[in-house]
């Protein structure tokens, strides 16, 4: 182990603790389900 | 101007797959109109324009300018990046030798400090990871001033997009740019330095690619993929930079991107349904070009940047394995054409991908149709005025012969251009003078030409096993593949075989007059399990002597190069004096540019 090493704050896996976001994209398009989910068909349904 | 050489490309492809199939038509149609014509014009346009595609990115290569414009920006007085190494069940003492060149490398130019080195372990294998641990002990004492850090995933989900993901939310906020690496890359310090100038010099810059040239290639195969990816696509990288512009390429590896762009951009959802076409991304690398494009980040690929290497397959059979990860992963993205945002560049991008290996499948189905189509054809009619003289169909064997040079030519002309171009610019020296390039190129396209009927069937194997719903997943790379033997390449292709054969006697029964070109194509299948093992041998010592297959003066003078083949040399010596007793095989010491131009007898 390095003296630089044991200066920076590490995890338990051995890497440096510097987290960073990495937020999930979109990638494929949310499917209706049905007529009636559309926003503008919404009232047209009914339960 | 990238609109215009896109669209100037796009129409030349276009033209010449209309000329093509008007062309076709008039062959024909000379006896009359069939069904199975149609189909052939069909699949004759497809191919011709995606060969006429190729053509045009070289075309737009040797008009370019070679070097890239980088503002003159002083980097900041401290930069730190991370240069990950990701691992998944390799040879640590090879790997690591990398590491250790790269870290020297850097040293020898004052720069280690800013640059650590992450290498990021996937082994499932409990014998590797033993291994791995013992000889990163043993690197970190080889470059005692360079900052190395070891972590092993429990689990490896996601790959290696995942485990380099799994990094940057570990750990991405200290460092302002990611180097990613494959374990056999292999990377100047002055290379590594000036990416991070340019990145430094452009801060809309999300991703700098290098063009990575092949190393330690010892089989004739090997060698043959070595001069092409030295002599050829450094000019069709510069046409794929110059159309691709600020939405250019990921390649996965020999790349630097900006931490925070990437982690903004990247994080790879998994894809609803099961592999092939859901799971996780599994060419990842085209994604997250597309997705920081999205986001607004410039992507390119810097052709003129040296010093940037990985290693190649050594024979057919492991580069057909690669190549089946990277036809799923290619068909894969047809989930994510439509996907939302992206840049119409991008999308077309994964269309391209898919075409590439779609365009195997299409030549099969000409082939066949072209073999069948006699049979279909209808008995001309040579009295249709009864009384007079018979009217016998006008074949125009002209316009058959027009089409072949015209296809033949999209295939081979980009090449010779290279060629002419490499006397014009003097750069041919660099590979042994213009009469030693022009002899690799001859033997390059011959080699080519008796490869791909091969690889045309490998590839649409791919295709319909991915289309069927077979995962073929991530496997272990064999990085070290040697020689196939005979044994072995019958074992994988006697299915080829068989193909050309029933192909031979199909056009024997029903085309007899094409069988001559169809001997072209079915004749190499025949014989593949030979042409396998024998270009998976050492170049014969003449062939060294002529100046075969040459290095590049790059590649011969790539002091990093030289100094991991010395550290690997030394390591190995040592591995075999202390071989634990795992059992683990011994890998031989990787060939040099010197023993590759006198011919070792290799693995």
């Amino acid at each position: 182990m390095t003296a630089d090493r044991k200066n920076n704050a590490e995890d338990a896996t051995g890497l440096p603790l510097a987290p960073l976001a990495m937020p999930q994209q979109v990638l494929v398009r949310q499917r209706r389900r049905g007529l009636f989910s559309h926003p503008r068909l919404a009232w047209l349904s009914w339960r | 101007m990238t609109s215009v050489r896109r669209s100037i490309s796009l129409v030349f492809a276009l033209v010449t797959s209309i000329a093509a199939s008007l062309l076709a038509g008039d062959y024909y149609f000379a006896d009359g109109v069939q069904w199975i014509d149609l189909v052939r014009i069909g699949l004759l346009a497809l191919s011709t324009a995606w060969l006429a595609w190729g053509a045009s990115i070289a075309f737009n290569g040797l008009a370019a300018n070679p070097q890239t414009d980088v503002p003159s920006i002083p980097v900041r007085d401290f930069v730190r990046t991370a240069i990950l190494v990701p691992v998944y069940n390799e040879d640590p003492v090879k790997t690591f030798s990398h590491v250790a060149a790269m870290a020297k490398s850097l040293a020898a130019l004052d720069a280690l400090g800013q640059f650590e080195f992450a290498i990021l372990s996937d082994t499932r294998d409990e014998r590797i990871a033993g291994r791995e641990r013992f000889w990163v002990e043993r690197l970190r004492a080889e470059v005692p001033d360079a900052k190395i850090y070891y972590r092993r995933r429990e689990s490896n989900p996601g790959k290696k997009a995942g485990n380099i993901a799994d990094f940057i939310t570990h750990s991405g906020a200290l460092y302002e740019y990611l180097v990613i690496l494959d374990a056999d890359s292999l990377m100047e310090g002055a290379t590594l330095v000036e990416m991070v100038r340019r990145m430094e010099a452009e801060p809309e810059l999300g991703l700098l690619q290098t063009l990575p040239k092949i190393m330690h290639s010892r089989s004739f195969f090997g060698r043959a993929i070595e001069f092409s990816a030295s002599y050829y696509s450094p000019i069709y990288a510069r046409g794929l930079s110059v159309l691709q512009g600020d939405e250019g390429p990921f390649w996965g590896h020999n790349a630097i991107t900006r931490t925070r762009a990437f982690a903004q951009s990247c994080g790879l959802p998994e894809l609803p349904g099961k592999p092939p076409f859901g799971g996780h991304i599994l060419s990842h690398d085209y994604v997250e070009a597309a997705l920081l494009a999205r986001n607004g980040w410039k992507v390119r690929v810097d052709p003129d940047l040296i010093g940037s290497f990985e290693e190649g397959p050594d024979n057919v059979m492991d580069f057909a394995k690669r190549d089946r990860r990277w036809c799923q992963g290619n068909l894969q993205h047809g989930r994510l054409v439509a996907a939302p945002g992206l840049k119409w560049w991008s999308r077309f991008v994964f269309l391209q991908g898919i075409m590439a290996y779609v365009a195997a499948p299409l030549w099969a189905l000409f082939l066949a149709a072209s073999i069948v189509a006699p049979a279909l054809s209808v008995v001309p009619d040579y009295f249709p005025e009864p009384g007079h003289l018979p009217v016998f169909p006008h074949v125009e064997q002209a316009v058959a012969i027009a089409l072949l040079t015209g296809v033949f030519g999209l295939l081979i002309g980009p090449k010779l251009l290279v060629v002419l171009d490499g006397v014009a610019t003097r750069r041919n020296h660099e590979f042994g003078g213009s009469l030693r390039t022009s002899l690799s190129v001859v033997v390059e396209v011959i080699c080519t030409s008796l490869l791909a009927p091969i690889m045309m069937l490998f590839q649409t194997r791919s295709v319909l096993q991915v289309l069927a719903g077979a995962d073929g997943g991530w496997p272990s790379a064999d990085r070290e593949a040697g020689r196939v033997s005979l044994q072995e390449a019958w074992t994988g292709s006697w299915w080829i075989v068989v193909i050309g054969l029933t192909t031979i006697g199909a056009t024997y029964r029903l085309a007899p007059d094409y069988l001559v070109w169809v001997l072209l194509v079915a004749g190499p299948q025949v014989f593949a399990p030979l042409l396998i093992a024998a270009t998976s041998h050492a170049p014969a010592r003449w062939m060294n002597r002529l100046g075969l297959f040459l290095p590049s003066l790059e590649r011969r003078q790539a002091a990093v190069i030289a100094m991991q083949e010395q550290l690997l040399a030394r390591w190995r010596s040592l591995d075999e004096a202390n071989k634990p007793e795992d059992g683990v095989p011994q890998r031989p010491v990787t060939i040099s540019a010197d023993e590759a131009l006198h011919e070792r007898s290799g693995a």
